[in-house]
């Protein structure tokens, strides 16, 4: 028998973190990552022969490949993450949620923990909440059903738009891109699929919350978004995770393919627990005249690895990458960026900012690359970073690979620590230090928090507020 | 001599221990030369996977056939007496304090202002300083720089030879400068020159290195120590000039003690690979660094250096400005990381790369690194262009009447000068605008 | 020709002349038809709302390559310039006093203003007469002489560019120049010394085309004739007292014709003078 996924119904006997005794997992979960346990799991979603020969295709890239040691990644192998201490497949429940009735009530507290108001939840275009390891809630608004735009989990679009599906799937991150697309492409489950049709203008950001609840339990979403000619939307992503005292590992991989003239905005604020490995491979494909835009915050997990990448393919086509991180105590923010010019007359932005506290440790990684006969190419990239306190660490690795005359590329980086005469300056007008300093803090990461919907401003600057506590004076 | 067809000697073990017997070298000096020897043999080539790497064509960095060293050289009377091919170079007239001459493997000659000497100055080959100045050479040698740092390191440690000794005593100040020319004729040949610059307390000095050699195959792998101690002010130029075939591998390392201050210029025109490595450890609180370099490219040449602003103790300042203008297939490469350790509160520290492509073919990769772990920085930033000359520039000078091409050439001069007016050295400055005008085909 | 008799140096011989000019900048047209008349010996100046084109007209006349000419001419003492290259442009003798100066660094004052006036000469100029004509210069735009030994527009302030850019003028002695914006970003003491140079600089040889949001440094410097550019057109053409009556009226009372009650094109051709 050994790591074969049964499906199984009985009681797991897991505790939760946040006190949800009554929560049933539908399979027995197994630890470890075998031929058999990918092939279970290909098995019990009764996946196509295709996608279960991709599976096992990456499984083997995943065996083969070293752990990253190289530029790029925050030195993972220094830490004791043990891939065989790892659950790679957890069912929550065995249907999905069709509407809010049908959301099981522990899923809803967990929601109410998260401080999701109501109010907001209606608001949300089309609310998908990934718990554990599949999608449990989905409901989008009949006007975007009538615009035709899909959006569904991963796992449904497989079954119901197999065409459209296999059709862009792995094209843009190929299973043997890099260990940790091999590792989730091997074992992928949930995520967000969404089409947008021709011209189709999305009005509001399409949102998932997303969770990691059972204890050393990975979670592999996989999310494939294709904006036809023409189209745009705006996709938020948010996750938080309670606290565990052993490790989580979250590898994600998303793919983007934004057309001629299409607009896609993905935003992303992490919050993972402390203990969380957040590896994630995200990329887009921008056409003609396209305009692709990651905006990255990560404040949580004990250690990301994470670049968004931009693959600028035909003249016009123009990125922008605004990565917002925050290291306290323990964690390492190995974030960034790359912006690869590989048509001419493209251009691309990118715009970071970091604050690290304790023993935190943030690091720009970034790429700017401009293949040969790529004129008339602009890219800036600016970072600027902001130490809290003596125990901090700040690191800003550009990379730039420059093949052509005709452009224009400028890097620009400063480091800092809180203004001495920002804070006099605040205090003067009756301001505590603590008060002041996330006053400043605030304001350092403004001009990315400002390109965020409203509720998740709100919420990132909530976040942030709780980060900053007590660590001044 | 030179004349004469000898089998070269190959590249081993035996030819270390020959070298060493033939300046009848101490016996703890041939002991470094073979543990390094060892270290040399023990090290991997680089990887062309690797980041550092992955943009110099490593292929082509070969040792095979290569002679460890070239037959004995003589001395001569002046720079007159060098062969035609290396005199061209050189002025015979100069105002110096002194200078060191090296030709191929041996040092050929040597001189230093009389009063210089009377205040115990001390400028020789380092060959005979460590036979005449013994402890002095023990003691700094290697200190810097070890063999052990990668592989053409360590076959610098194992064949050095010839060698420059700067040893400027307590609270002596040399107005003039200092010269160490390093020159290569002999073909398919590796020479390693080493230049090793001791400025004890409150003491000033300013040195000039320059690397020539005609167009011939060949390697100059050389290492270059300062040591600059207590409130001394150390002035450093390194002139390259080689041909074009020639590869040129050169670690620098500089440590600097409390209230220290060094400036040093990197000027990169000729060989066909450099890989030049500036370390700056700023181990002394208030100590100080600015580091320019200029570099142009044309043809297939290929530039890669590394530098790095290492700041240790507090309150230390560094200040990088490097330039690059390439053209035709020319690449250049600039690793360039500023490191403030825990501790090194109130530092500061900057770092700015401006790269003038010419040509279609030419191609730059700067990579400005910061590593920050002091908290209370005073300032760290850095800024990194790439880019051909700008239009908008052209057309306000063509609208006053300045052709397109003339304007041109005055903003690449102009891209130069900001690094060149700051060669305190006319001489030097007269020098590399000529290799500059070549190059621009004026 | 109606010149309002507002012109003692005019010797009504046409220097400098732009017909029936379009203009676009990526892809869109900005200019849509300007015609204007400069004689010799006259000062004329061009105002305008932001966005009306101003800085689009002067960049057109002296041959910026980002500024496509789609029709019409540039004649110069009765030559089309709009074939020939900037700097050919610059050595006939047509002069453009930059809004934006752009720093150069590395490249001297002093050596920049040799190679330029080399240029529009012909010729090399001998020392001693380069330093005396700079020096005289200098002192008409009460400039430090420090400024010689500066990087080209380095680290100027807003005045410094300025007066930077008429000391450039004075020692290239153009016939026909175009100041855009000069008086942008200035204080009034400032201003001053750069209208008195302006003024110096006037006489029966010299064309002038100052373009202008506002009507202060017309305070300064008289001009013989008015014109008013708006959405890529001059509607309205006059004589000094048209500056006053912008400074009481604003630009709405032409640019909005409704309140004008004669339409743009009825005022375009520039005749309908009060």
């Amino acid at each position: 028998m050994g790591t074969k996924i049964e499906d199984v119904t009985k009681d797991s006997g897991y505790k939760f973190g946040w006190n949800d005794p009554d929560f049933k997992a539908v399979n027995e979960p197994v630890k470890g990552l075998s031929k058999d346990v990918v092939l279970g799991i290909s098995e019990l979603k009764d996946e196509p022969a295709w996608m279960r020969d991709f599976r096992l295709k990456a499984y083997n890239h995943w065996l083969e490949r070293p752990m990253p040691t190289g530029f790029w990644g925050g030195n993972i192998q220094n830490y004791d993450l043990d891939f065989d201490d790892i659950y790679y497949y957890v069912k929550p429940v065995a249907e999905q949620g069709k509407t809010w009735d049908d959301v099981p009530a522990e899923i809803k507290r967990t929601f109410d923990k998260l401080g999701i108001p109501e109010a907001e939840r209606k608001f949300l275009s089309g609310v998908e909440a990934q718990y554990d390891s599949e999608v449990v809630y989905h409901n989008i608004r009949e006007d975007l059903k009538k615009q035709g735009v899909i959006f569904m989990d991963t796992d449904s679009a497989l079954r119901e738009h197999p065409d459209l599906f296999r059709e862009y799937f792995g094209t843009i991150i190929p299973p043997n891109d890099n260990k940790f697309a091999s590792l989730n492409s091997a074992v992928w489950s949930g995520g967000s699929f969404i089409y947008v049709p021709k011209g189709v203008k999305v009005e509001m950001p399409l949102q998932a919350y997303f969770r990691i609840n059972t204890e050393n339990m990975g979670q592999f979403e996989r999310t494939l978004i294709i904006a036809d000619e023409g189209s745009d939307i705006h996709y938020v992503e948010g996750c938080t995770a309670p606290t565990y005292s052993s490790d989580s590992l979250h590898s994600a991989v998303v793919e983007i393919i934004v057309k001629k003239g299409a607009h896609v905005r993905y935003t992303t604020i992490q919050n993972w627990s402390d203990n969380v490995f957040n590896l994630v491979t995200k990329r887009m494909a921008v056409y003609g005249e396209a305009v692709g835009e990651w905006v990255d915050g990560n404040l949580g997990s004990k250690l990301t690895m994470k670049y968004p990448s931009t693959y600028l393919l035909e003249p016009g086509a123009h990125g922008e990458i605004l990565s917002l991180a925050m290291a306290g105590p323990g964690q390492h923010q190995d974030a960034g960026g790359k912006c690869i010019h590989a048509a001419p007359y493209t251009t691309s932005v990118i715009n970071s900012k970091s604050v690290s506290k304790g023993s935190g440790r943030t690091s720009y990684r970034g790429q700017l690359k401009v293949y040969p006969g790529a004129k008339g190419v602009k890219a800036t990239v600016r970072c600027d970073a902001l130490l809290l306190d003596e125990e901090s660490r700040s690191d800003t690795y550009p990379l730039m690979d420059i093949d052509e005359q005709h452009v224009t590329i400028g890097h620009e980086a400063s480091v800092s620590k809180l203004g001495e005469d920002q804070l006099f300056y605040l205090m003067s007008r009756g301001m505590d230090e603590a008060e002041a300093a996330k006053m400043i803090v605030n304001g350092f990461v403004e001009p990315i928090v400002k390109e965020l919907p409203m509720e998740y401003a709100v919420e990132l600057n909530r976040l942030i507020e709780l980060q900053m506590e007590g660590s001044v004076g | 001599m030179t004349g004469t067809v000898t089998a070269l000697p190959s590249l081993n073990r035996d030819a270390v221990e020959a070298l060493s017997a033939r300046f009848g070298e101490p016996e703890w000096l041939l002991k470094r030369r073979l543990e390094a020897w060892r270290l040399f043999e023990e090290a991997p080539m680089p990887d062309p996977l690797s980041e550092e790497w992955r943009r110099t064509d490593v292929s082509n960095m070969s040792l095979d056939g290569l002679a460890p060293f070239a037959p004995p050289r003589k001395a001569i009377e002046s720079v007159a007496g060098l062969p035609a091919e290396l005199a061209v170079f050189l002025d015979e007239n100069e105002d110096l304090a002194g200078r060191i001459v090296q030709h191929d493997s041996d040092v050929v000659y040597e001189t230093l202002d009389q009063d210089l000497a009377a205040k115990d100055v001390i400028v020789t080959s380092l060959q005979s300083a460590a036979r005449e100045h013994e402890e002095i050479v023990r003691d700094s040698l290697f200190t810097a720089v070890t063999p052990a740092e990668w592989k053409y390191l360590g076959l610098h440690g194992a064949l050095w030879s010839g060698g420059c000794l700067v040893y400027v005593p307590k609270g002596v100040e040399v107005e003039l400068p200092i010269e160490y020319v390093a020159g290569l004729t002999a073909e398919r040949t590796g020479i390693f020159p080493h230049l090793l610059i001791v400025a004890e307390a409150n003491s000033s000095v300013t040195v000039i290195q320059e690397e020539i050699s005609p167009e011939i195959t060949g390697l100059v792998a050389g290492a270059v120590e300062v040591i600059a101690r207590e409130g001394s002010n150390v002035r450093f130029i390194d002139v390259q000039r080689l041909g074009k075939q020639v590869q040129n591998f050169t670690t620098m390392r500089v440590l600097l003690s409390k209230d220290a201050s060094f400036q040093g210029i990197l000027l990169g025109l000729g060989g066909e690979l450099t890989k030049t490595r500036l370390d700056v450890r700023m181990d002394g609180e208030g100590s100080e660094t600015e580091l320019l370099g200029l570099v142009f490219g044309d043809g297939d040449q290929h530039f890669a250096y590394d530098t790095r602003q290492d700041h240790v103790a507090p309150r230390t300042e560094s200040d990088l400005l490097f330039k690059s203008v390439l053209d035709d297939s020319a690449s250049f490469i600039w690793n360039g990381v500023v490191e403030v350790r825990r501790g090194a509160t109130e530092s500061a520290a900057n770092q700015t790369n401006r790269n003038l492509l010419l040509s279609d073919k030419a191609s730059a990769s700067p990579t400005p690194i910061l590593e920050i772990s002091a908290y209370d920085v005073a300032r760290c930033s850095h800024g990194a262009t790439v880019g051909p000359v700008d239009d908008e520039l052209i057309f306000y000078l063509q609208s006053r009447g300045i052709p397109a091409d003339e304007a041109q050439e005055m903003l690449v001069d102009g891209f130069f000068a900001e690094v060149l007016e700051r060669v305190p050295s006319e001489r030097v400055q007269d020098r590399v605008r000529a290799v500059l005008d070549t190059k621009l085909g004026r | 020709m109606n010149n309002n008799g507002g012109s003692m140096a005019s010797n009504n011989e046409t220097l400098f002349r732009v017909e029936h000019l379009h203009v676009s900048v990526e892809n869109t047209e900005i200019l849509k038809g300007v015609d204007l008349v400069v004689n010799r010996g006259e000062v004329h100046a061009l105002m305008g709302p932001n966005g009306s084109g101003k800085s689009t007209l002067a960049n057109s006349i002296m041959g910026h390559p980002r500024y496509k000419v789609t029709q019409g001419k540039v004649l110069f003492n009765g030559n089309d310039v709009l074939p020939l290259t900037p700097d050919k442009r610059a050595q006939l003798g047509l002069f453009l006093a930059f809004q934006y100066p752009v720093g150069i660094p590395g490249v001297v004052m002093g050596n920049f203003m040799r190679a330029a006036l080399k240029a529009r000469r012909g010729e090399d100029v001998p020392v001693r007469e380069f330093r005396k004509l700079l020096d005289e210069t200098l002192d008409l735009l009460k400039m430090d002489p420090s400024f010689v030994r500066r990087y080209v527009n380095e680290g100027f302030s807003g005045g410094e560019k300025k007066r930077a850019e008429v000391l450039q003028m004075a020692m290239l002695k153009p016939e026909m120049a175009v100041l855009d914006e000069t008086d942008s970003g200035l204080d009034i003491d400032a201003l001053k010394i750069v209208a008195e140079g302006i003024n110096a600089l006037r006489g029966p040889d010299l064309g002038v085309l100052v373009i202008t949001h506002y009507q202060r440094i017309l305070d300064y410097i008289t001009p013989d004739k008015v014109h008013v550019l708006f959405d890529g057109r001059i509607v309205k053409s006059g004589g000094p007292e048209l500056v006053h009556e912008l400074e009481e009226r604003g630009y709405d009372w032409i640019t909005n014709p409704e309140a004008s009650g004669a339409g743009p094109e009825a005022v375009a051709a520039g005749k309908e003078n009060a």
